[in-house]
This record gives structure tokens, sequence and C-alpha cells, in this order.
């Protein structure tokens, strides 16, 4: 008598512990794939939840989320569903660093994400708490409840978010908690150390929220979204209307004499707080800290939905006592009569060191477990989805005896973001950037389907009808190339007066259209303009977008390529499984212990990990290739 | 004023509080819980339930309830005259309700003390926070000091995944306010059936109520069992003849503090603490409905003691409502209810 699909004796294939950004992917993909799939989560009510940020995306963030969408992911999906505001950010800058944010409604996030769910074939949802992992011989085999019941599975996928041995504090109170109102997981981060995993403590602050009722939006920067909004997803349809506005407001001298005047009440501060917190999403006590000479900083003013009265004060993450909160936002410029709805407060949580953790993120040490999202010691609900993602796809073709899919730093953030945690482990919440990814030239928001839709659909989550979509994309792209390397633009004097208009230096001679965009001041329209003609037939404008794009940074766009081929008989020397450091000579201990700890599948990998000199990825490779060598013989 | 709890009786107390006038603080461990209940999504049987009747008389009354059943898309009636609700659809609505209400503030705290002191009542928060009001609703709702009982464990919670209340309820006891212990059992929650298909087997309590439009569920009604979620799976799959029948929300039981008869009088005020009232499930009610009249008439109250001229609403002797009351006063036992007891209220 246990807990499994039906009584035929079939149990679940996989079972997704936790139904937050990581476990919703994680389940949707193994179900796509064809596994019976469990979701279990302590609340059916807040699956998907949104705990933190009304918002997806964002620099390096939205990245993600078109991956995501690219590969058969849901998450760029829901948020079209429950996009309230839509930007593009970084439009004048490079398109290496162009994302899209979405602010959504966070029920109509969560409700939809529900209804995706359930209309899900082979997918099973249970409200429970999992007490424990099951383990035989060094391999999952199920799960436990809280309550004894067992859930026998091939394939288990933690994604427990911030739960494990969570704890909220605020000011001078400290209490267990996995969210304000909820409690922690307490056995399960016992199970799992007892299973030999290695676990880690971080914190995680969250920002207040007051009612929209009592701003003086008058005194703020209005945000509307962008005029022609976009799209998450290439798969969505209809258009965004009726934008919700955010507003933006900044913090000055005397919000920050405020919060020094208080900050000896700040839990940060006392050290009252353990566990290291994210450098790059602060909270305001540790911004004021330790950016003495900024004399201000942005809040940002968000509406968690069409409905409710709940904004977001981004910016403002703090686990202060709640009547300093008070304070501090009553000396923010347009928040002087704020009332406050939810106090900000922070928690601290276990987390799994994700060096213990293979590409494929399974662990090492346990055959078929997986661990994506928070758990790995990320934030953010783009870096959990993707994990979820790709935790989910791994389980599924383990089931199926397939090797596992994993993506290189040079195809997707996806590949950047797993590499850095499996590699280099993490010393504070990670959150991606743009600057993460060395090849982001190639890694951008407009060309993620023509990346990484072949491989959603070889792997079988990406259906043929949205493939067909991308596919069409590529090939009209194609002939809006071809047709622009072959179509002349002549000197005509309007042309030249507009080019002078623009800072340009006139045609003497007729040119292809292809070079003439090369320059960055000359714009598609522009061309077609002075041509007389439409582009061809179903080139949209995301299409001549991305046309522009190639053309003109093509120059760069070889540079990086040459620079990844150039990698890559490094990046693709494998390592053979089980390869032992400790009998290698030449490297010093710190090296062969951080190669033993992270096991590389590569040599690239085995480059990237900290400790690791280019001298010991010399002495690695001749190792390789002399027992190469001696093995051919 | 403030009222502590936004179920549907903090929240229709709340309401009723703001709009007689009664400047109003409403206090809840959670806000994204406001107007929620686990129970039956089921608010009137069919056309000889009297909780049909109570209905007609809260829309006379001004309760916020009956309007914001007719808002798109939260409940939806048959011909038998039969009311189910879609509980997500409905707390959003109470919460969208009370944050759009004037002189209602709506505030996330979990509230941990009541003093009085010079007429007034201080309460405090988990979060030190400290709040004063003249007059105070009390609508707790099956936390008070509750326990979930899964199979034989047993956890601290008001509901699965809830965390309890504690220390208001024993500020409470040290003022003199009697309390005493009942358990209520939840039902589980089923996958809904594939389309065409339908649970086999005679015993099946017929027509199950769609539990919401969000997770494909069935409300076990009648259902309600102990035993890990194990034991109940099997069981339903022999109960139905079903192999791959699938239970979404295995039934558990909360066990939990209400007040102890004689507590409150008609008007709902504590017979220990005056401007005190209470509501809801912690006065004994079972259902939905009852909580929510109960909560009205509990915020009303308040509103008068607290010093605004708020219209009395007047009840007559032969209503359900005031047989509700004199139940909620008098009765010995507890839960009361103006129905038939059945399983789960």
């Amino acid at each position: 008598m246990t807990i499994a699909p039906s009584t035929d004796g079939d149990i679940f294939d996989v079972v997704v512990v936790g139904g937050g950004h990581a476990g919703c992917e994680s389940a949707l993909a193994a179900a796509r794939m064809g596994c019976s799939t469990l979701l279990l989560t302590l609340s059916l009510e807040k699956i998907a939840l949104m705990p933190c940020n009304p918002a997806v995306g964002g620099i390096g963030k939205g990245q993600l989320t078109r991956e995501i969408d690219a590969l058969g992911g849901e998450q760029g999906l829901n948020t079209d569903r429950a996009c309230i505001q839509m930007k593009l950010l970084n439009t004048s800058r490079g398109p290496a660093v162009r994302a899209l944010r979405a602010q959504t409604d966070k029920k109509l996030y969560e409700d939809s994400m529900k209804r995706v769910l359930c209309a899900t074939e082979n997918l099973r949802i249970l409200e429970g708490s999992a007490a424990g992992i099951i383990v035989s011989r060094e391999t999952i085999t199920g799960v436990e409840l809280d309550d004894g019941s067992r859930i026998p599975a091939k394939t288990v996928i933690l994604a427990c978010g911030t739960f494990l041995g969570g704890k909220i504090v605020v000011g001078e109170r400290r209490f267990p908690a996995g969210r304000m109102g909820e409690p922690p997981a307490t056995a399960l981060p016992v199970s799992l150390a007892e299973s030999g995993l290695e676990l880690g403590r971080f914190q995680s602050a969250t920002h207040p929220r007051i009612d929209s009722r009592t701003i003086d939006a008058d005194r703020m920067v209005i945000d509307p979204g962008d005029e022609h909004p976009s799209r998450f997803s290439r798969f969505s349809q209809g258009v965004l209307r009726n934008q919700v506005p955010c507003f933006l407001t900044y913090t000055n001298e005397r919000t920050h004499s405020v919060i020094r005047e208080h900050l000896h009440l700040s839990p940060i501060k006392t050290g009252s707080v353990s566990g290291k917190g994210p450098r790059y999403c602060p909270s305001i006590d540790r911004k004021v800290m330790n950016f003495p000479d900024r004399d201000r900083h942005p809040v940002f003013v968000e509406p968690e939905g069409r409905h409710t009265g709940e904004l977001y004060l981004q910016g403002l993450t703090t686990s202060l006592p709640v009547w300093v909160q008070e304070l501090v936002i009553h000396a923010t410029p347009g928040l002087e009569k704020a009332k406050l709805m939810r106090p900000g407060y922070a928690v601290e949580y276990d987390y799994v060191i994700p060096d213990q953790l293979r590409l494929s993120l399974e662990t090492k040490r346990i055959a078929n477990l997986f661990l994506a999202g928070q758990i790995n010691g990320t934030s953010g609900y783009e870096e959990a989805a993707a994990q979820g993602l790709i935790a989910g796809i791994n389980a599924a073709r383990s089931v199926m005896g397939r090797e596992p899919f994993v993506l290189g730093r040079e195809q997707a953030y996806i590949g950047v973001l797993i590499d850095d945690l499996v590699t280099k482990g993490v010393d504070e919440p990670y959150r991606m950037f743009t600057s993460r990814a060395e090849h982001r030239l190639l890694l951008r928001h407009d060309n993620a389907h023509a990346r990484l839709s072949p491989l959603g659909r070889n792997i079988g989550l990406l259906p043929q009808s949205r493939y067909a979509m991308v596919q069409e994309d590529e090939r009209a792209l194609e002939d809006l190339l071809q047709w622009l390397k072959s179509t002349t633009v002549s000197p005509t004097p309007e042309l030249n007066k507009l080019l002078e208009k623009k800072g340009s230096a006139p045609l003497t001679e007729g040119q292809a259209a292809a070079q003439l965009l090369k320059r960055p001041e000359v714009c598609i329209n522009d061309i077609l303009k002075n041509i007389g003609v439409s582009a061809p037939g179903n080139a949209g404008p995301d299409i001549m977008a991305r046309s522009e794009i190639e053309l003109k940074y093509a120059g760069y766009i070889d540079r990086q390529r040459q620079a990844i081929e150039r990698n890559r008989r490094l990046e693709d020397t494998r390592i053979p499984p089980g390869f032992t450091y400790l009998d290698l000579e030449g490297v010093s201990r710190e090296a062969r212990d951080r190669l033993e700890r992270i096991q590389p599948a590569t040599l690239g990998q085995a480059s990237r990990i900290s400790g690791v000199t280019p001298a010991d990825v010399s002495v690695l490779s001749l190792y390789l290739k002399e027992r190469h060598d001696a093995m051919a013989d | 004023m403030v009222v502590v709890g936004a179920g549907p009786g903090g929240a229709e107390a709340a309401l009723a509080a703001a709009g007689a006038g009664a400047r109003t603080l409403c206090l809840t461990m959670s806000l994204d819980t406001a107007g929620y209940h686990p129970a039956n999504p089921t608010l009137v049987g069919g056309h000889e339930d009297p909780r049909g009747e109570l209905l007609a008389e809260m829309r006379s009354m001004g309760c916020r309830l009956p309007p914001l059943l007719e808002s798109d898309g939260v409940a939806a009636v048959n011909e038998q005259g039969r009311l189910v609700a879609d509980r997500r659809r409905l707390g959003l609505a109470y919460k969208a309700a009370i944050e759009s209400a004037d002189n209602l503030e709506f505030r996330q705290a979990l509230v941990t003390s009541l003093e009085t002191h010079s007429g007034k009542f201080l309460l405090g928060s988990s979060l030190d926070e400290s709040f004063s009001a003249g007059a105070v609703v009390i609508a707790g709702g099956t936390f008070f000091q509750a326990e979930v009982a899964e199979g034989d464990a047993r956890s601290p919670g008001g509901r699965r995944g809830e965390i309890p209340s504690v220390s208001l309820s024993k500020s409470l006891q040290n003022k003199g306010i009697l309390f005493e212990r009942i358990g209520a059992a939840t039902a589980p929650r089923l996958l809904m059936p594939p389309p065409g298909g339908s649970f086999p087997g005679d015993d099946w309590p017929d027509g199950l109520p769609p539990d919401g439009d969000q997770l494909c569920e069935l409300y076990g009604f009648g259902l309600e069992q102990s035993g890990d979620a194990e034991r109940q799976l099997s069981r339903l799959r022999q109960s139905t003849g079903d192999p791959a029948a699938w239970i979404t929300r295995p039934s558990y039981a909360v066990s939990h503090l209400v007040l102890a008869s004689r507590q409150v009088n008609l008007r709902l005020e504590s017979t220990a603490l005056p401007r005190l009232f209470f509501a809801g499930r912690l006065v004994g009610c079972c259902n939905y409905l009852e909580s929510a009249a109960t909560g009205f008439l509990a915020g009303l109250n308040a509103a008068h003691a607290a010093g605004t001229a708020a219209p009395t609403c007047l009840i007559d002797d032969k209503s359900i409502v005031s047989h509700l009351l004199r139940l909620v006063a008098d009765s010995e036992s507890r839960p009361v209810t103006i129905r038939v007891p059945g399983p789960g209220c």
C-alpha cells in the first residue's frame, strides 16, 4: 500500500517535491515527455506563488525565461497570461543586454499555472509534506511523507525553495518559518544531511507591501510600460492591453539618516541573521551601510495585480523592526503617508551546496536524485524555473535510459547558470547577469528560439506545432537576409539627405542593402522607404529587428564564434566518469581536492574550477592523452 | 476598532464596521487567505436548506457575501437551488472588497496579545507591533492553539501548511475568557474523473461539488476520514472500484479552541470583557454562511460600542439569524449550526 499512479503496480517515474517555480517546470517537463509524474507540495493553494517580486524577467533573467520558452517550458507562456505591464529593457544599448521584464498579476499567475498543471496528462498533484528521501544502495527509491506514507519513485526532484530549516528574522524577533505564516520543513534537511549531502545557509529578505490608496503618485515618476508591448513567449496569442503603471521614487538623505540612526537594530548589523545574503539584491540597510557615498537609491513601486491594493516596494528589502520600516518608508518621497500592508522580513534557510551536482543537476552522491531552484543556492524565479526545466528533462531522460541533456555556456544562459553553480559553487545567493555570460553576444533574447527550439524538439518536449512556428521564423529571416544581400540601394538624393541627417556618410554608388545596414545609424525602415518596396512577405517587425542585429553585429558575432571554436578542443575533451585525481602528479593539492570534489565532465569545466590553474589543466590534458593513447595501443 | 482575522467572519466584520463609519483595521496572519475557508464549497444545499433562507436574510441585513456571490464566476446555482462557490474566487473577491473599502485598513500581522488600558484595547503582534482600539472583533477561525492531525502525525497548525495562533488565546484566557477544545475533519479533495467518466460503484455519494476551477478537484463531502495519505488513497480506490482514482488533498483533522458556552451574549459581545466581540468558528459556527453572518453582526455591534452611530440591525425573533444567535449565546454544545448536523458541518 503505497502512493502510486494506480493499483496496477507501477510506481511514479518522477516525483517532484515543491510546487514553486522550479517544481512546476520540472513536473510539466517530465509529464510532457511521457513520464508518470507526481508534484508534491505543502499547499496546493500556493502553487507557483511569487513570494517576492511581482515581476518576471529583467537583465539576464529575461534571457533565461526566453530560453525556457524556446525549449518548451512554461514560464514565458504563463508570464504572458498574467502580464499587466511589459518593458523591453536596454533598448538604447546593444542587443546582447536587451531583455524583457514583465509585471504580473500574482494571483492570476498562480491560478493560470494551476490550470496548466491540471490539464497536463501523466501529471498528478498531491498536497503533503516530505519528511525524507528514501535511498537504497546510493540510488533514490522514493520519498516519505510526514504522516508516514511512502511514495516510491524512479527519480526524485527536490525543489523546496527556502523551506529547509527556514527561520524568519525581523529586528529582534526570530522564529521558524518557511515563509510568513507557514511552518518550515525541518525533517527533510536532516534526511538530506544523513544521506551525505552538505548543506549551507543563506538568507534572503523580502520587501514591504503598502496600500496603493496611500501613495502620492504625483511625487513619483510614472512608468506606463512599453507603447507596443512585446510577449515573452513566441507562442502566446493576443496583444497586451490596459497596462498597469508602476512608479519610481528615490530614497534621499533624510531616508538614509533614518536608516543610519536605526542601523543598530538591523539583524544584519547585529549579526543576528546568519547566512550570507545576496550581494546584488541587498536590503536597504545593507545598501546604506556599504554605499555611504550614494545619495539616493531607487525604489520601484509595483502593483501586485489588477484587483489588489497591494504595492510592492522594490529596493526596500529589509529586516529592520517593523516600526523602523514604517519610519523609513515615510521618509521616502511620495510615500510619506503610505500604510504598510505587509512588513518586510528576512528568511534564513538551508541550501544544498551545488558543487555536489552534475551538470544534469543530478546529485553525484545519490543516483536519480535531482535538485532544482533556490535549494541550490540561487535566487529568482527565472533561475529556479531554468533549473527546474533541466532537472525535469533529465529525470525523464534517466527514466528513458537516455544520456543527460546538458547545455553549454556557449549555447544558453541556462548553460552558464548550471555550469557556474556546479563548477564554482556559490558563496551568496546566485542571480543571473549578462556579465556572467562570456558569449552573451550570441546568447540573445532575440535568437533564443533559433538556438534552442531545435534541441527542445529533439528531446521531445517542444511540440511540433510550436517548432514549426520557429522554423517559419528562421525561413523568413533567411529570406529577408538573402533579399537584403541581393537588393541594391541606389544613391538617391533623398537617401543621402537622410544619411546626412543621421550623421552618416552619403552613398556615391549603389550598394547592397545588407552592406548599408551594417552602419549603426541606419535602420531597416530607412532602406525600405528608399527602395519603395516592403520586405519580403512574411517578415514581421521581430524578424526585421533580428536581421538588423545579425548584419550590424556580424563581425563581433563571427569573432565570438571563432573564440568558441578555438576553445572547442578544451571544452569537448571529455574526462571519463569516475576518473580519479588522487594519483595526478604535478598539480597542487588544492587543485586535486577541488577536481576530485567537482568531478568535471570536460577539460573546459575543469578549467573553470576555482583553485585549478591553466598549468593544472595542461597537466591533466597530457595525462588524459597519455591514458587515451595507452588504451588505444 | 480592530478586527482580528479575515476569513468570512472577520471580513464581514471589517466591512460592516467600516461601512458603519468606524475607522477600522483588519489584521490577519495572511492577506492571501482573506475570505478563504477550506470547507464545503456548497454554501446552500438546495431549496430545502435553511441556509438559503439565511442567505436571503443576510442580503436584507446588508452583508457583503450575497453581492459577492453574484460577481463573475464566483458561484453557481442549479435548478435544485444548490449554490456552489469557487472558494478561491470568493476569497479574492473578499480581499478586493476589503482593500477598496473606505475607512478600512488591511494589514498582515499575527496578533499575540490583548491588553486593556484606560478603556482601550492594546493589541501586540509577533513582530512587536502595537495597535490600539476602542472595540475589537476576534474571528480567529480554527487557529487557536490548533493542531493538525494527518494519520499519526501531529503538527501545530490551524490548517495544513499554516501556523496556529497560540499567544492571543492565552492572553484571552488570562482575562477570564473560557475556551473548550473541539475538532473538525476536513474533507479530502479528489481529482475529477476524466470527462465522460465518473466514479463507478453504487455507494458513491451523488454529485460531489467541483472545488474551484483551478485544479480539477471535487470536494469529497462525506468522505472525511482519518489515516495517512496512503491509506486514504487505497480505501478510495477500493470503494470506487477505480484503480486510478486520486486524492489531491488528503483528509485531515484540526483540533482547536473555541469559546465555551455563555462566553458571548446575543450581541456576540464577550460576557467577560465589554467591547470585545467574537464571531465565526470561535463562537461555534459550523459553516461559511453562519461565520459570515455572525461576523457581520459582530462588526456592526463593535462599531456601535466604539462610539459610531451605527445603524442598528433589527433582527426578527423568528428569523434564522436570530435562531443562530440564540444557539451561539445559549447552547451548551459546540459546534452549533442551523442545519441538521452532518459530516464536517
